[in-house]
């Protein structure tokens, strides 16, 4: 990324034909990209999680003519309720009509407000987005099936930002499929992958946006949540992770308004080389918030996890519940995981809770089950299935908990 | 030929011997009850017998029809008709008992012929019948939050449902109110129905009212120092393990 010249960056913004105003914003990401760090890979003093056999600053802007390069193909069944615009730039605002600008503009803008405190890779997406995808979730629309979102990663790279606005009591659940395009081709060059979601949740809507990933091993990502959610509205994120050779995952829960709820759910399966890094965040900004973090998965072979939690209570968010816990079960001698909780509690009127626990397979209970006749390896499997079951059993919505459930069966298989 | 024969079995844990010269033989169609003071080596036995890593066999050999298993692992010896009901059944959480019964049926079915469900439900509702066991309890998570009566009973309806040759009952007796007992010594009795042998490892003489052993061993020390009919069981009722202690020191 040090060698982007800001030629480049100008050949590669002009390409996208958008309107001044974006360009403004992309340029302000570059300059911010050319002087802030890259994301720390090392915590304390033994804790060190960079991708293995990649190194950031070979990350250089890919050509933005090719539009069909992860595209995301929508699909929900209430087409008259919710609203959607699609492109490879932020230009389709202006052209989609029905006032998507003056809509989405003010929520892009406002949402980037913090964005100095934010790493090198972010701002490179900023700068570089080449596939965006906004929804609006009308007042008081409930959808009775989840919108699902299909994306292939592949040829070209990928900086893909999905923004769902829920206006006022709306109710949805959205469902974001990522597979690699070329899954099980073997190349040996690694490919560079980005996404932001943004989830703005009005006063008393409901939204939940479960993401389950089987990116092949080649794929190094950087994924980026952030909810914000007002009076009594609730959010809900659940990540599935299976694939990809190094996830950085940051997400984060602003419960804004009185009574707002925000939950996390990040389940993880990690083997051969593959590394995690879990940032996860709840920020409890009013009275009487709830939030829930829950990272949980099985790591084999050499592969490592970091789950980072943090709750922050603001002084003025009295009365709060906040609770984080971290899991892992290590299926081998080389894999590691560590848990690094956090609680900040500038309120004296909360209840905070934090727990970790990293183990390896209970061996009587592996005994157990070789004595019914199961050999090591399905023995394991049914362990670390029955590990994620209890996760899959808080879902409200069986359709989605089936298909995280079937995500984790093909995984473990 | 004796379907179980241990020759001359040493078995230690941690570099410490536990089972020190085990001489025993199972003919088919037997009942044979195990009785012994606490720390004779009954529980070792059973999960020597069972395979269980934690323990090392120094010496002697474990033949099951002839076959020898001393090495084996524990499903394969599982699939050579071998069951262990745990005196303490680990807690599988995530994994329900049905889930956990198909699982381990599939196990000793050949690759790609799973049993179909319908086949499966009928055998599992079969048999929970015959334990009068309610049908929700196969939702549950395998002995996760059972009491010590339901981890037994959902041992002796693993009995019935993988149905080995020889079951080893690891003081499946012990901890029960007297309806479980029953329910639990039904389920045994169903078992032998079927022309099989068990070994019941036990202290009291409770279960041995419902189950009657053909042949009672007495273990102490890590050997087998008695074997008799199943009567014996009145006199070590009376007379405690003391009298054959003194006899094997003099």
């Amino acid at each position: 990324m040090e060698q982007i010249t800001e030629n480049q960056f100008e050949d590669y913004a002009k390409k996208l034909k958008e309107p001044k105003w974006a360009f403004q914003s992309r340029e302000r990401s570059f300059r911010r990209m050319q002087s802030s760090p890259y994301p720390p890979s090392r915590y304390g003093l033994n804790i060190s999680i960079a991708p293995y056999g990649f190194d950031f600053s070979s990350v250089m802007p890919q050509d933005p003519g090719k539009p069909e390069s992860g595209r995301m193909l929508v699909k929900h069944s209430s087409k008259d309720k919710i609203e959607i615009v699609q492109g490879n730039n932020l230009g389709i605002l202006e052209q989609s009509g029905n006032d998507a600008l003056e809509l989405w503009k003010p929520i892009i803008e406002n949402l980037g407000a913090d964005k100095t405190q934010q790493h090198k890779l972010s701002h490179f997406h900023d700068a570089f987005a080449n596939s965006f995808l906004f929804i609006r979730i009308p007042k008081f629309a409930e959808l009775e099936s989840p919108i699902e979102i299909f994306q292939e990663i592949g040829e070209g790279q990928t900086l893909s930002d999905i923004f769902v606005l829920a206006e006022k009591g709306a109710k949805a659940s959205l469902l974001l499929y990522k597979v690699s395009k070329n899954a099980g081709s073997q190349k040996n060059a690694m490919a560079y992958h980005s996404e932001k979601i943004a989830l703005i949740a009005h006063d008393s809507s409901s939204v939940e946006f479960v993401s389950i990933q089987d990116l092949s091993r080649e794929i190094v990502q950087v994924l980026d949540r952030i909810a914000v959610a007002g009076k009594d509205a609730s959010v809900t994120w659940t990540d599935v992770c299976i694939g990809s050779s190094y996830t950085r995952m940051d997400i984060e829960n602003r419960l804004c308004g009185e009574g707002a709820q925000g939950n996390i759910k990040v389940l993880f399966l990690g083997a051969g080389t593959q590394r995690l890094d879990i940032n996860t965040k709840s920020i409890h900004a009013a009275p009487r918030t709830v939030s829930d973090i829950l990272t949980k998965g099985v790591l084999n072979g050499e592969a490592k996890a970091l789950s980072r939690g943090l709750v922050r209570i603001e002084a003025d968010a009295s009365g709060s519940n906040g609770y984080e816990k971290q899991d892992a079960l290590l299926l081998s001698e080389m894999a590691e995981a560590d848990a690094i909780p956090n609680l900040e509690i500038n309120n004296n009127d909360v209840r905070c809770t934090h727990g970790s626990t990293v183990g390896q397979l209970d061996k009587e209970k592996l005994f157990y089950l070789r004595s019914r006749g199961m050999d090591e390896e399905s023995a394991k499997k049914l362990l670390v299935e029955g590990y994620f079951n209890p996760v899959l059993d808080m879902f409200k919505n069986k359709n989605i908990s089936k298909k995280v459930h079937e995500a984790i069966l093909k995984a473990i298989d | 030929m004796a379907l179980l024969e241990i020759t001359d079995l040493h078995a230690s844990i941690d570099g410490k011997e536990i089972l020190k010269g085990v001489n025993l033989k199972i003919e088919l169609g037997s009942v044979n009850a195990l009785m012994g003071p606490n720390g004779s080596g009954k529980s070792t036995l059973a999960n020597v017998l069972m395979g269980h890593p934690k323990y090392q066999v120094t010496r002697g050999k474990i033949l099951l029809d002839g076959e020898d298993i001393t090495s084996m692992a524990p499903d394969e010896r599982s699939k050579k008709g071998l069951f262990l009901s745990f005196q303490y059944p680990s807690e599988i959480p995530g994994v329900t008992i049905s889930n956990f019964l198909r699982a381990a049926l599939n196990a000793r079915r050949p690759e790609g012929n799973k049993i179909p469900i319908p086949e499966f439900l009928r055998l599992l509702e079969g048999n929970l019948k015959k334990l009068k066991m309610d049908r929700k309890f196969i939702t549950r998570y395998l002995n996760q939050g059972f009491s010590g009566g339901e981890k037994k009973r959902a041992e002796i309806l693993q009995l019935l449902v993988m149905d080995p040759t020889l079951a080893i009952l690891d003081e499946t007796d012990s901890g029960l109110d007297i309806d479980a007992l029953r329910v639990v010594a039904e389920g045994v009795n169903m078992f032998m129905g079927r022309q099989k042998c068990i070994l019941i490892i036990t202290h009291y003489k409770r279960i041995l009212e419902y189950v009657k052993p053909d042949t009672l061993h007495v273990m102490i020390g890590g050997k087998i120092v008695l074997s008799g009919k199943g009567d014996l069981v009145d006199h070590l009722e009376e007379k405690g393990y003391g009298w054959i202690e003194k006899d094997e020191k003099s």
